[in-house]
């Protein structure tokens, strides 16, 4: 039921994740995606798409309040930890530093 | 990429004797101090919260309902949970409220009498009634 544009987003998204991995600043994990929120310094946070339902609400509500655009990866946090190249699951994400990925515009256009 | 933890910001405590009641921040400190190495802020709320009153009932009644008890608490901002509202009472408070407080007992409960009679105030306006209501869960 994913339409070909979806589809084609998600990839643009994994495969510009990689590159935020080697050039940018990321906090995988809930406990330090909240902390650099509540600092204001997330760009963007990703969550995977078995991430609990109140730990999703939560994020949420953070972003709200901080003003930071949240990415709903579709894949699970299985994909999600090997998206970002680590060997281990990984369902919240936040993006500090892009570095020279452009990730962030892909995010605004699609949402 | 804003900074929402600022004075004035409501918030639910989520941990320890006051988890579920509503907060107000008076100070924060981000990156923490000497002796707290970790994100925090002084909290003032609601311990008890005023109770239902109706029209019906007598100014006595009323009186006795409408009684606020406040806490001020120094909080990890892990224990927190921010919330959309706001109270613009953080200048009052933040007179109230002095430095040492933050370590010495004393003054803190000093500082709590004077918060109470503050929240107090505010309660009888009629203002910012979600911050009085209690949250349920």
């Amino acid at each position: 039921m994913v339409s070909k544009k979806t589809k084609k987003s998600t990839e643009t998204v994994s495969s510009r994740l990689a590159l935020v991995m080697k050039s940018g600043k990321t906090t995988l994990g809930l406990k330090s995606t909240l902390k650099s929120l509540r600092q204001g310094k997330t760009k963007l946070v990703v969550l995977a798409n078995n991430c609990p339902p109140l730990v999703r609400s939560q994020i949420e509500y953070y972003c709200l309040l901080a003003k930071c655009n949240v990415h709903h990866f579709q894949g699970n946090n299985i994909e999600l930890g090997t998206a970002c190249g680590k060997y281990f699951r990984c369902a919240c994400l936040g993006i500090l530093d892009p570095g020279d990925s452009d990730i962030l515009k892909v995010v605004e256009e699609t949402a | 990429m804003v900074k929402f933890l600022k004075p004035g910001k409501v918030v639910v405590v989520l941990q320890g004797k006051y988890a579920g009641r509503k907060a107000v921040i008076v100070q924060n400190y981000d990156s923490g101090t000497q002796e707290r190495p970790y994100g925090h802020c002084v909290i003032a709320g609601i311990d008890k919260y005023p109770r239902k009153v109706t029209r019906k009932m007598s100014e006595k009644k009323v009186k006795r309902r409408s009684k606020v008890r406040a806490f001020l608490r120094v909080v990890n901002y892990n224990h927190i949970m921010p919330t959309r509202y706001t109270l613009d009472l953080a200048d009052a408070l933040k007179k109230v409220v002095p430095e040492e407080a933050r370590t010495n007992l004393t003054s803190r409960k000093k500082a709590q009498k004077k918060v109470q009679q503050l929240l107090k105030e505010r309660y009888l306006t009629g203002k910012n009634r979600w911050f009085f209501r209690k949250l349920r869960f």
